[in-house]
């Protein structure tokens, strides 16, 4: 046992390959998990529930590349229940890089065989069903000019078509015609949609956040001003498996689960091996 | 299926950039380093590309062309097929004030100038907090106040009570841990304790769900590896 702990001890990178090993083996080897559902979970997935056929819903990007293996899974789960729901959908990147990781979520579910036509498309169609701003600039500023007049600031949509000629546009004003408000985010924008979106202009609002994110978010769902709260990779999980449409996310919570036990497992062998060797230190036997 | 050279190209690239990075966990190494620079280089030439084309085409350029009378060829069409006229609009010149404000933010870099920056800083600052202290003072202050006591009108114990109490007693707790106005003996000393109780749950929380980000980025370049690069995993 010594002499293991004293290889480990000199050389950490033991314990990266043990990591490694613990991440590639259940890729490899699909391991069915139970993904139990949070009451956050839930919340976003009734919220979304409730909503009728032609309602607005608003998917906000305020993501990038280093947070995408969490959200993105998220955002995929949610915008395939607002399809399925007859939602309309319209979407917008706050950050700059998130707008690419949100057109290729949205081209992922628009294409997928859940939504495809007899004549082998899609049966979504961009500009009726679902339209996409883009990359637009303010973060914060932009969440108060969309709560005063979107057709008039956004002007036109990313492929350049003017959104008051596009019918998933027709009777939207601003956030008074908006439904439900999602930010899926890596940073600070769940609070802008909090103070700005819901508390200026009383939209609801719902978040995707990172797990990093979630501790800071549970005020906000216990006072009622998040509609529901998305919390990283586990959270896209339990979204996934609530609209019954277990994809990406539930794959890697079952790797998730492993390489939680493993991390366990080294901290109650490492607190051990410490106890171990305090006591034969004071027993005046060096270790 | 079929990748496009360029994807097949795109996915050979990520995969080694991708092996590149985590060949630190080794040691330092210059591949690990080639790999950071190209990552620095290529997000900063992204966002400048991006805010060229979505902040300073739409809102400087556009809006002074169109102040001035200045239409191109490209314009004149747009303008005809959307059933619109040519014509200067003096008033989009407006945006000369903030291009300004905007520009002063380079005094600092002008010897002798350096004073002028405080202006556009003094406008930043006084419209944020004209802007947003009102609204963020009731949004994450009082109704976060008022979420603390509310619930107390459900006492009878039922979950949402036990949070409740659980929600004050932490709240009161991590505050004193705080409050350095008086020493932290006798009983405040002891409600201190249980706030640092509550401190490190609440840290240790936080560092559970960074650990399961970590791992969840490592999870999915080893899918991407093994999927996109490798084949190894049905797409």
């Amino acid at each position: 046992m010594n002499a293991i702990w004293s290889f480990i001890r000199t050389d950490r990178r033991f314990i990266f390959l043990v990591v490694a090993v613990t991440v590639i083996v259940p890729v490899l080897v699909t391991i069915p998990f139970p993904v139990p559902v949070s009451n956050a979970t839930r919340a976003a997935f009734n919220t979304m529930e409730g909503l009728k056929p032609g309602d607005a819903v608003l998917l906000s990007f305020s993501y990038g590349p280093s947070s995408m293996a969490e959200v993105q899974p998220q955002v995929e789960a949610v915008m395939r229940h607002a399809f399925r729901k007859g939602l309309r959908v319209l979407t917008v990147s706050l950050f700059p890089d998130a707008a690419p990781l949100g057109s290729r979520a949205l081209a992922r579910v628009v294409d997928s065989d859940e939504f495809r036509s007899e004549s082998g498309g899609s049966r979504l169609v961009e500009g009726t069903d679902y339209v996409n701003f883009g990359y637009r600039l303010g973060t914060d500023t932009l969440i108060r000019r969309l709560g005063q007049n979107i057709p008039q600031f956004i002007e036109t949509d990313v492929r350049g078509e003017r959104l008051d000629a596009l019918p998933v546009m027709q009777g939207i004003q601003n956030f008074d015609q908006i439904a439900l408000v999602v930010d899926f985010a890596a940073g600070d924008s769940p609070d802008w949609w909090v103070v700005d979106g819901q508390g200026r202009y009383g939209v609801k609002v719902a978040v995707g956040v990172t797990g990093v994110m979630v501790s800071q978010q549970f005020p906000y769902l216990n006072s009622g001003q998040l509609a529901g709260l998305i919390g990283g990779g586990v959270g896209a999980a339990e979204y996934e498996n609530l609209i019954n449409a277990p994809a990406t996310a539930t794959r890697r919570v079952a790797t998730l689960a492993f390489v939680h036990l493993l991390i366990i497992a080294i901290v109650i062998f490492g607190n051990v091996l410490y106890f171990r060797e305090q006591r034969a230190a004071a027993e005046g036997d060096p270790a | 299926m079929t990748q496009s050279m360029s994807a097949t190209l795109g996915i050979w690239i990520a995969a080694i950039l991708t092996l590149c990075l985590y060949s630190f966990l080794y040691h330092d190494n210059p591949f690990y380093k080639f790999a950071e620079h190209l990552f620095v280089g290529v997000s900063a030439g992204y966002l400048v590309a991006r805010q060229y084309f979505n902040a300073f085409l739409p809102y400087v350029w556009e809006p002074l062309k169109r102040g001035v009378g200045y239409f191109s060829e490209r314009d004149l069409r747009q303008l005809t097929q959307a059933g619109e006229t040519a014509h200067a609009q003096p008033s989009e010149l407006i945006v000369v004030v903030p291009i300004i404000l905007g520009l002063l933010f380079f005094a600092q870099f002008a010897r002798g100038h350096g004073w002028l920056v405080r202006i556009p800083v003094s406008f930043a600052l006084g419209a944020s907090m004209g802007m947003g202290v009102p609204v963020v003072f009731k949004e994450q202050v009082y109704k976060q106040m008022n979420a603390a006591i509310i619930p107390f009108d459900a006492l009878n114990g039922s979950a949402v009570a036990i949070n409740a109490i659980i929600v004050l007693v932490g709240t009161i707790a991590a505050l004193t841990y705080f409050f350095f106005s008086m020493e932290h003996r006798g009983a405040v000393g002891a409600v201190s304790r249980v706030g640092m109780w509550f401190l490190m749950i609440g840290f240790g929380s936080a560092f559970g769900n960074t650990v399961m980000n970590r791992v969840m980025l490592l999870i999915q370049r080893v899918e991407f590896l093994l999927r996109e690069w490798l084949h190894l995993l049905p797409t």
